[in-house]
C-alpha cells in the first residue's frame, strides 16, 4: 500500500494544526511538515520532506491563486489538495502535460475524450 | 472544561475538536452544524462552554446564543468565526457572548482563551478587546454629550423651556410672556442653565440646544 506524505500550508495556525490532528491517527498517512504560506518556507521543506501531497488554501484571494500556480508549475508530480475556511470543498488540483502532434490533441484536452 | 462546537464547516470543526481533545483538561462533547443541533445537543449534553460560528445555514450563531442562553444562561459561548465586523462583534457580546475569536486566532491563543473562560473570565484578542473599549468610550462621550441628562448639570423643568425659546431666538420680554413669568424670572433661569452648562452667553446656549437636538430644525 502506498504511504501518503502529506505537507500542510496555512496561513491560520488554528486550520493548519487542526489538520494536522485530524490526519495523525489515518494509516498509511504522514503528516511531514506544517508550514505557513510563505514560498521560501514550502520550497525549503518541499526539498527537505519530498511529501506526495499538500494541502494548500484555495480561499480565492491572489496570494493563494500565486501560490497555487507556482506549486503546480515547480512541482508538477505533487497532488495539490485546495481547502478553505468558507467552504465544505476539496479542490484538488493535478497538472498535466501532453506534446502536441496535431491539433486532435487540443480538442482531447478540451472535451477530456480520447 | 466539557465543550461543545458548532460550526458547519466539517473540517475546520474536526480540526478543532481533535486539537482540543487532545488537552488534558478539555473534553469535547459533541459537534453540531447548525442551529438547531446546537439547541438539541445542548439541551443533551449541559457543556460548560460552546465554542459558536457565527454563519450557519439555518440561521446565525447569534439566534442559536439567544436560545441557548434563555434555557441555560450558565453554559459559555463564545464565538469563533471569519467575521472580524465591529456589528457582529458588538451583536454577539449583546447577545450575552463570554468571548469573540477570529477563526485566524493561533492555536495556543485558543487554549489560552478557553482556560480563561475556566477561570471565569472573557475571552477576547488584545486587538478586539481594544475595539470593544473604543466603542464603550465612544458611546460614553456621546453620552457626555448630554450632560442635560446628567445628574450634576440637571437643568429643571422650566429651565429645559426657557433654553428651547433661546433656541428659537427668542428674546427675554418673548420667552416671559411665552412662559407667563417675568423678564427678571426669565434672567435668573438664563443665569442658571450658563452656569450649569458651562456656556458664555445666550448665544453659545441657543448652539447647544439646537446641536443636541432640544428644537426641531426648520
Amino acid at each position: 500500500m502506498t504511504h501518503h506524505r502529506v505537507l500542510v500550508i496555512a496561513q491560520d495556525s488554528l486550520f493548519r494544526n487542526g489538520i494536522e490532528s485530524s490526519l495523525s491517527g489515518q494509516p498509511d498517512m504522514t503528516i511531514i511538515g506544517v508550514v505557513p504560506a510563505d514560498i521560501n518556507v514550502i520550497a525549503a521543506e518541499i526539498r527537505r520532506a519530498n511529501p506526495s501531497a499538500i494541502i494548500i488554501d484555495s480561499a480565492d484571494t491572489e496570494e493563494n491563486s500565486s501560490l497555487l500556480l507556482h506549486l503546480l508549475n515547480v512541482y508538477p508530480s505533487i497532488r495539490l489538495i485546495g481547502l478553505s475556511l468558507a467552504t465544505n470543498r476539496i479542490n484538488i488540483y493535478n497538472k498535466r502535460e501532453v506534446c502536441i502532434t496535431a491539433i486532435s490533441d487540443l480538442v482531447t484536452a478540451i472535451t477530456g475524450e480520447p | 472544561m466539557n465543550i461543545i462546537l458548532v460550526d458547519d464547516h466539517v473540517l475546520f470543526r474536526e480540526g478543532v475538536a481533535s486539537l482540543l481533545d487532545a488537552q488534558p483538561d478539555i473534553n469535547v462533547l459533541g459537534q453540531a452544524a447548525s442551529v438547531a443541533e446546537a439547541v438539541a445537543l445542548t439541551r443533551e449534553l449541559h457543556p460548560d462552554l460552546i465554542l459558536m460560528d457565527i454563519s450557519l445555514p439555518d440561521g446565525n450563531g447569534l439566534t442559536a446564543t439567544r436560545k441557548i442562553l434563555a434555557e441555560f444562561p450558565d453554559i459559555k459561548i463564545v464565538f469563533l468565526t471569519v467575521h472580524e465586523d465591529d456589528d457582529r462583534l458588538f451583536e454577539a457580546i449583546k447577545n450575552g457572548g463570554t468571548g469573540y475569536l477570529l477563526k485566524n486566532t493561533r492555536t495556543q491563543e485558543l487554549l489560552k482563551m478557553i482556560e480563561n473562560v475556566r477561570r471565569g473570565e472573557t475571552a477576547f484578542t488584545p486587538h478586539l478587546a481594544q475595539r470593544i473599549l473604543a466603542e464603550f468610550s465612544r458611546m460614553r462621550s456621546q453620552l457626555s454629550a448630554f450632560p442635560l441628562f446628567e445628574e450634576d448639570v440637571a437643568l429643571t423643568k422650566r429651565e429645559i423651556e426657557v433654553l428651547k425659546l433661546v433656541a428659537k431666538n427668542a428674546s427675554n420680554k418673548e420667552i416671559a410672556r411665552e412662559l407667563v413669568i417675568s423678564v427678571s424670572t426669565v434672567k435668573n433661569h438664563m443665569r442658571n442653565i450658563l452656569t450649569k452648562l458651562h456656556l458664555k452667553d445666550r448665544r453659545e446656549a441657543a448652539y447647544y440646544a439646537r446641536r443636541h437636538g432640544l428644537v426641531d430644525p426648520d
